[in-house]
């Protein structure tokens, strides 16, 4: 890998997690829609600097439908759930944002630790690509653990999604072209089901507010 | 006589240098901002005008302060220009360096804080106090981000004297110290911002007391004693420049006098960006400085833990 790959890589790999960083500090679910449209867009394009092959048409159709997902149907269809259920704010439901942030950094020790274990026995990579993946599948859950809003908790998830696809694209060599395909219609379906469902949530409870939907409704 | 020539004089020149502009650069941001709200601003000599009247002044001291008050403002300027002069101007060594001499820089500027807030006190004045409690919250905040960024970037370079960090720094490829440079310019940015009471955490230029950190500490002072308060703060911030300008500037294998040039240039660059930055945005709430703190101190710690993904 030449210097200037490196140098594009470590860009992409530092948007991805200073992205992930923000998604913990921010309390705006319209900026964080966009943030995780930056990681969408980040994480998709890693993978074209990673693969041995050139840009054979596999890469580029995986690579043009993750970006095109995750960078704007996504944050597209995110937004609309947020304007529609009219929640504009996740202060958080344990913790708040400066406390998610700090225990955010510890994961980010935890992943440092994990992917440079990984990365010396799976050397095709540099240890960042996993350390970065390793951090954004622990800030995912770090995000639906830690907020109350339902759509913030999808975003948790499709960071998490992110951390997923990042280490699986580079870790797990020749995977068919269809079961990608597949895991990101998948990812496509659930999110799509989940505005609809969060709709339904809010249309029957006024309100999206995890802490709040603890009991049964008839 | 030519290590002399290489190494000795060009540090000794870029100490001068910043003795004699610190003055300037302040000028600089007050035209920046001045630029940026449609004035034509003041000169950029207005500040030596100002240091050189209040030097000219006598001065007069409450009946309720004692003997700390008159030293705090000696001691101020002694341990800013100490601490300047272990701080290396981008690739020029510093005039004084010696392994580990990060932790004595970061002591001078802890010493500095700690006897302007004690003169504070000394005065009894309400005002002053309100001051100085903000200060040290704030001040004990950003002590350890400022000390981790200096320890990430001392385990990145392996050195531990600021001048062979920077030194080693230039020398590394860019491309691989990347992860680890943004995220600790951006936790440096903010200590500049936060030890020398800038905008979005102190308002340089308010004229409310019950809003201020760093003015508000040195109300009862007047005369040679704000001249030297004022200079210290000039010297203060011309130093947190140069370690930005260090970290940024990737400038290595020039000629010596080439660097030094390219370092006060750095340090005019950084100073109308934080012009830039004061004019387009308004003073965080209070409450809310400890938040931007703390990012920074995220960022830091970021950039420690990826030191060890660069090797």
């Amino acid at each position: 890998m030449d210097s200037h790959t490196l140098a594009i890589l470590n860009i992409l790999l530092g948007t991805s997690m200073v992205s992930a960083l923000a998604l913990l500090g921010t309390t705006r679910l319209r900026t964080c829609a966009r943030v995780l449209a930056g990681q969408g867009l980040a994480v998709g394009l890693l993978p074209a600097l990673m693969s041995d092959e050139q840009f054979t048409i596999r890469i580029v159709v995986l690579m043009v439908g993750n970006i095109v997902l995750k960078a704007v149907v996504f944050p597209w269809l995110l937004l609309r759930v947020c304007r529609d259920v009219s929640v504009r704010r996740d202060p958080g439901a344990f913790i708040g944002t400066g406390a998610a942030v700090l225990v955010g950094v510890l994961c980010l020790g935890i992943a440092a630790w994990l992917g440079t274990m990984v990365g010396a026995s799976l050397p095709s990579h540099p240890a960042g690509v996993y350390i970065v993946a390793f951090f954004l599948i622990l800030t995912g859950l770090l995000l639906i653990i830690v907020r109350r809003r339902a759509v913030m908790q999808v975003m948790g998830y499709l960071t998490l999604e992110n951390g997923i696809y990042l280490f699986g694209s580079c870790a797990v060599i020749g995977v068919p072209f269809l079961l990608e395909f597949g895991v990101l219609l998948d990812v496509f379906a659930a999110i799509f089901v989940m505005g609809a469902a969060l709709r339904q949530i809010h249309a029957q409870f006024s309100s999206d507010d995890a802490t709040k939907l603890s009991e049964l409704s008839g | 006589m030519s290590e002399v020539l290489t190494t000795l004089l060009p540090s000794l020149v870029s100490l001068a240098l910043a003795l004699g502009l610190a003055l300037w650069m302040l000028g600089l941001l007050a035209r920046t901002k001045a630029r940026f709200a449609g004035r034509a601003g003041a000169p950029l000599m207005q500040r030596y005008r100002d240091v050189f009247k209040l030097l000219g002044k006598g001065a007069v001291y409450s009946r309720t302060t004692s003997a700390i008050f008159k030293a705090s403002p000696i001691v101020a300027l002694a341990t800013t220009l100490v601490a300047l002069s272990m701080v290396p101007l981008g690739e020029v060594e510093a005039a004084v360096h010696f392994d580990g001499d990060l932790f004595v820089v970061a002591g001078l500027l802890a010493l500095g804080r700690f006897i302007t807030m004690l003169a504070a006190l000394d005065t009894g004045s309400p005002f002053e106090g309100m001051g100085a409690s903000r200060e040290a919250h704030f001040g004990a905040l950003l002590e350890p981000v400022f000390l981790i960024s200096l320890l990430a970037l001392a385990r990145l370079t392996g050195a531990s004297s600021l001048t062979d960090m920077m030194q080693a720094l230039h020398r590394m490829d860019a491309a691989s110290t990347l992860p680890v440079v943004v995220p600790l310019v951006a936790a440096l940015g903010v200590a500049y911002l936060v030890e020398n009471s800038r905008m979005p955490v102190d308002d340089p230029t308010t004229h409310l007391e019950l809003t201020m950190i760093h003015e508000v500490m040195i109300l009862d002072h007047c005369g040679p004693d704000l001249a030297f308060i004022e200079y210290a703060a000039a010297l203060k911030q011309w130093l947190f420049a140069a370690l930005l300008v260090g970290v940024v500037l990737p400038i290595a294998s020039v000629p010596v006098w080439a660097s030094v040039a390219v370092g006060v240039a750095g340090i005019a660059v950084v100073t109308v960006a934080v012009g830039v930055v004061e004019s387009s945005m308004a003073r965080l709430r209070l409450l809310n400085v400890p938040g931007l703190i703390l990012g920074a101190g995220a960022a830091s710690v970021v950039a420690f833990l990826l030191t060890g993904m660069v090797h």
